[in-house]
């Protein structure tokens, strides 16, 4: 339920959407593969255990972009007053923490074989009667899962960012960092075959920090997520800009003195919640229609709009609003958080 | 940017550093290969019948036969060591040995502490009937023979319904039979197909010796046919 009602989605992101379920249908499938293959040149190698667990990790953005979705644009019920958009941040969390966990596998697990100096050993391999090192068939597997995720994850961002999908960001993110764990590997293996018996397992716990870097970067996000915290950019570097633009809105209104606007992700939507302080009653139904209307009208993301007049505003925090309240112009508190144009233009209302 | 290129540029180096000084690839982390080479090779042997026997001074049985072939093609001497398989394993495993005969197969315990080769032959513990006599349907009423006091005793008397006739000897049998397949042709049986466990025997070499490892099991694969017969010859029941 939200006043008023309608569709979620803009017509023209109906296409943004079925390109990343196409994508992300086609990065669980080519997961799968890259898992068997890495699992059968496995061998004895620390490097290849840790990016074969890697690519395991790399199943959950995808899985959870695709289950969710099956159900993140339900209705609100009696229930679940606020709708279901929340699953995905949900499972986003539950993914981080898995990466983490495993993250601290591969650390403990290459710590404690590098301390007991424990030489991995690769023989020979039979493929179709040709006989070869399985070092070079490690090699192969590694090409193939260091490559193809990068170009997955570029082509990602663009639907990424047109849906507010973080997500998707995460699972572009991290096939983009794919290069890194296989490069790590393919470097161990290397060092297998020069007779290096370290390489390998520093190698691994290369790939146990990287992982373990996304697991508290992942995790934290998700935490602040399902903490109601201010939206951020898709990319989680800068204040989103429509927390800006709906202060703006609402204090441009010749009706309104004060606005005070607090803003949550609500997975790929924002809710939005503004005490405002009239200059008058008279016509206080009508006005506060317009204002949601013209707030909801700024962007598809802003889905829930909540206006609420008010006498005065108590104790509100310093920071909170400093444009709505006519503490800063928008072009200040614009500079102060970083915003370009650029990042107006791309995330900003009407992107 | 910068680190991608620094990591492909150290991983183009590595390669190219093979590929152009033709050099040994893989390497040893000890270098038992080039130790070895036209030297001498330290094996131990520890008896096990029909893998390695230890009688009189020099080892006989399948894998010594297997690894005289081997020191021959890189001009080594052998230097026999008979001794437990715990204690060949220990010695392996710190470096006073270069490869272990002990009949292991690849499911074995010691390989947390050394590495074993491919499986250089798989071997096969089948139940087997003379010829012209097939197998009764009633396994219950069926006691099959088998060497007493072994292993293949143990799993016939708890994988199957058969009941167990335990001989001294299978020598000369002519009832049915749970034998290892390079039995068959001694005591004239023929395979019903059905077997109980199937075995991939291995030679133990050091971890981490890798030129080592590849040089022996490219000999071992290129031989696999020569293997499977020399068993057959030595396996007797």
């Amino acid at each position: 339920m939200r006043y008023p009602g309608g569709p979620e989605l803009r017509g023209d992101q109906e296409g943004a959407l079925r390109r990343a379920l196409w994508l992300e249908r086609f990065t669980l499938v080519y997961m799968l593969t890259a898992l068997v293959a890495v699992y059968f040149a496995l061998g004895d190698s620390q490097a290849m255990k840790a990016a074969w667990l890697e690519d395991m990790l790399s199943l959950i953005p995808p899985a959870a972009f695709l289950i969710a979705n099956r159900f993140r644009y339900k209705p609100a019920t009696g229930a679940m007053g606020w709708g279901y958009h929340r699953a995905i941040s949900v499972g986003y969390l539950a993914g981080s923490i898995a990466i983490v966990g495993l993250g601290l596998f591969i650390l403990v697990d290459s710590g404690y074989k590098l301390v007991r100096a424990e030489h991995p050993t690769i023989g020979m391999v039979e493929l179709f009667d040709w006989h070869f090192w399985q070092g070079w068939l490690m090699l192969a597997v590694l090409a193939y899962t260091g490559i193809i995720p990068v170009i997955l994850g570029r082509m990602k961002l663009a639907p990424a960012r047109a849906l507010h999908d973080k997500v998707l960001v995460a699972d572009a993110e991290m096939n983009r960092a794919d290069w890194l764990t296989a490069g790590a590997a393919a470097i161990g293996i290397v060092g297998i075959g020069f007779g290096i018996w370290w390489a390998d397992s520093v190698a691994a716990l290369v790939i146990a920090i990287e992982v373990l870097r996304d697991g508290f970067r992942y995790t934290g996000r998700a935490v602040l997520a399902l903490m109601d915290a201010r939206p951020r950019t898709h990319n989680e570097h800068k204040p989103h800009p429509l927390t800006l633009q709906v202060e703006q809105e609402l204090i441009n209104l010749t009706w309104v003195r004060e606005a005070v606007v607090r803003m949550r992700e609500l997975g790929h939507v924002f809710e939005v919640e503004a005490f405002v302080v009239p200059a008058t009653r008279q016509g206080i139904v009508g006005h506060v229609e317009e204002a949601i209307e013209r707030v909801r009208a700024l962007d598809w993301k802003l889905h829930d709009v909540c206006i609420t007049p008010v006498g005065a505003l108590e104790d509100v925090p310093d920071d909170l609003s400093p444009i709505g309240r006519g503490i800063a112009s928008f072009e200040e508190i614009r500079k102060r958080a970083g915003l370009t144009d650029e990042d107006i233009a791309s995330e900003g209302a009407g992107s | 940017m910068t680190p991608m290129r620094g990591l492909a540029a150290a991983f183009a180096a590595a390669l190219l550093g093979v590929l152009a000084g033709g050099c040994q690839y893989p390497r040893d982390v000890e270098g038992t290969l080039d130790r070895v080479e036209g030297g001498t090779m330290r094996v131990g042997v520890s008896h096990n019948e029909p893998w390695v026997t230890v009688e009189g001074s020099a080892p006989g049985g399948v894998e010594p036969e297997v690894i005289r072939g081997f020191a021959a093609t890189i001009d080594a001497r052998i230097e026999w060591v008979p001794g437990d398989s715990e204690q060949l394993v220990e010695a392996l495993e710190t470096g006073q040995l270069d490869v272990v005969l002990a009949g292991f197969t690849r499911s074995s315990e010691h390989r947390r502490k050394v590495a074993l080769t491919r499986p250089y032959v798989d071997t096969e513990l089948l139940l087997a009937h003379p010829p012209g006599e097939p197998m009764p349907e009633e396994r219950h009423d069926v006691r099959i023979g088998v060497e007493a006091h072994s292993q293949a005793a143990g799993l016939l008397d708890h994988k199957t319904d058969y009941g167990l006739l335990e001989l001294e000897s299978l020598a000369g049998i002519d009832r049915p039979a749970l034998v290892w397949d390079y039995w068959l042709d001694d005591l004239r049986l023929e395979s019903t197909g059905e077997d109980l466990i199937d075995e991939e025997h291995a030679l133990a070499v050091r971890f981490g010796e890798n030129a080592f490892l590849v040089e022996l099991e490219r000999y071992l694969l290129e031989r696999e046919g020569v293997w499977r017969s020399l068993v057959d010859r030595e396996g007797e029941p």
